[in-house]
């Protein structure tokens, strides 16, 4: 069991008209229905994403990724061109774009073996770091 | 212009054998392929759900213009605090997230296409959400 905390704050001092917005919130990553045991496996990574392929899957939601556990997904877009993005599929719909500098958070219960998360680079190459904090997977056999 | 700045910390001392886990990544709202931030906000909105039915949170034919290239973001916070209970978050009618209590979900928000944004309970236990789409 590891003890892994994800802290996420959104401030802004002009968004809303003399109302500064100061937002925080913290949760440690629990394996799913329990409150006291922590995810305890990590894949962690960058990956060069070419424009004009086709999108790839990043995670892949096959029965090796545990389905219906927990599954905390972390992406972000490393370039700086800003014409470029990547774009963001779950089971291929759309969640949306991560232009330079973004990222997102996504706790993905991977409920189905088609939940895979996809990135399209758009635009032109973009390179993402990317996270994603689960409670284990089985490795996949060698064939014969 | 409005300056809106996100941030997320990822720690962990003992998830991996000898390495500590420091994630930290900001990153200023703005909008589509510009460094001009974004402007508009549906504001900070808590929702009290009491049913297994979805309720929409953004309907993006009212709040939001059919334009995918507005650098839309979402947040979405689950402020229960029940580990069997969770609310199923979906776009455009498919799930791509599930928050127990305590999880929150940060996210570029497609406002095109009909992609509304939905929240579905698991249970009729009474669960408060708070979220908040900027555009």
């Amino acid at each position: 069991m590891a003890t892994t905390t994800a802290t996420f704050s959104l401030r802004s001092s002009d968004l809303i008209p003399s109302q500064v917005l100061s937002l925080t919130t913290s949760k440690r990553l629990y394996k799913a229905g329990s409150s006291s045991e922590g995810v305890d496996h990590l894949k962690m990574g960058r990956h060069k994403l070419s424009s004009g392929v086709a999108a790839s899957d990043l995670f892949n939601a096959d029965a090796a990724l545990n389905q219906d556990k927990s599954n905390y997904v972390y992406i972000s877009n490393a370039s700086t061109t800003k014409s470029n993005y990547v774009e963001v599929t779950v089971i291929g719909e759309h969640i949306g774009r991560l232009y330079a500098g973004d990222f997102m958070w996504l706790p993905w219960n991977a409920d189905l073996v088609t939940s895979d998360i996809s990135v399209l680079a758009v635009n032109g190459e973009s390179t993402i770091d990317y996270a994603l904090f689960h409670e284990g997977e089985t490795l996949v056999l060698v064939s014969a | 212009m409005a300056t809106t700045t996100a941030t997320i910390s990822i720690n962990s001392a003992d998830i991996m054998s000898g390495q500590v886990i420091n994630l930290t990544k900001s990153s200023n709202l703005n909008q589509a392929e510009t460094t001009t931030g974004l402007v508009n906000t549906t504001g900070l909105a808590i929702r009290t759900l009491k049913a297994t039915s979805a309720e929409v949170l953004v309907d993006y034919s009212v709040v939001l213009n059919d334009d995918d290239e507005m650098g839309a973001k979402m947040y979405i916070k689950n402020n229960g605090t029940s580990s069997s209970q969770f609310v199923t978050i979906t776009i455009n009618s498919v799930e791509i997230c599930r928050l127990y209590g305590g999880d929150f979900a940060f996210f570029p928000y497609p406002n095109d296409d009909d992609r509304d944004i939905t929240a579905t309970p698991s249970t009729t236990e009474e669960v408060t959400i708070e979220y908040m789409a900027i555009f």
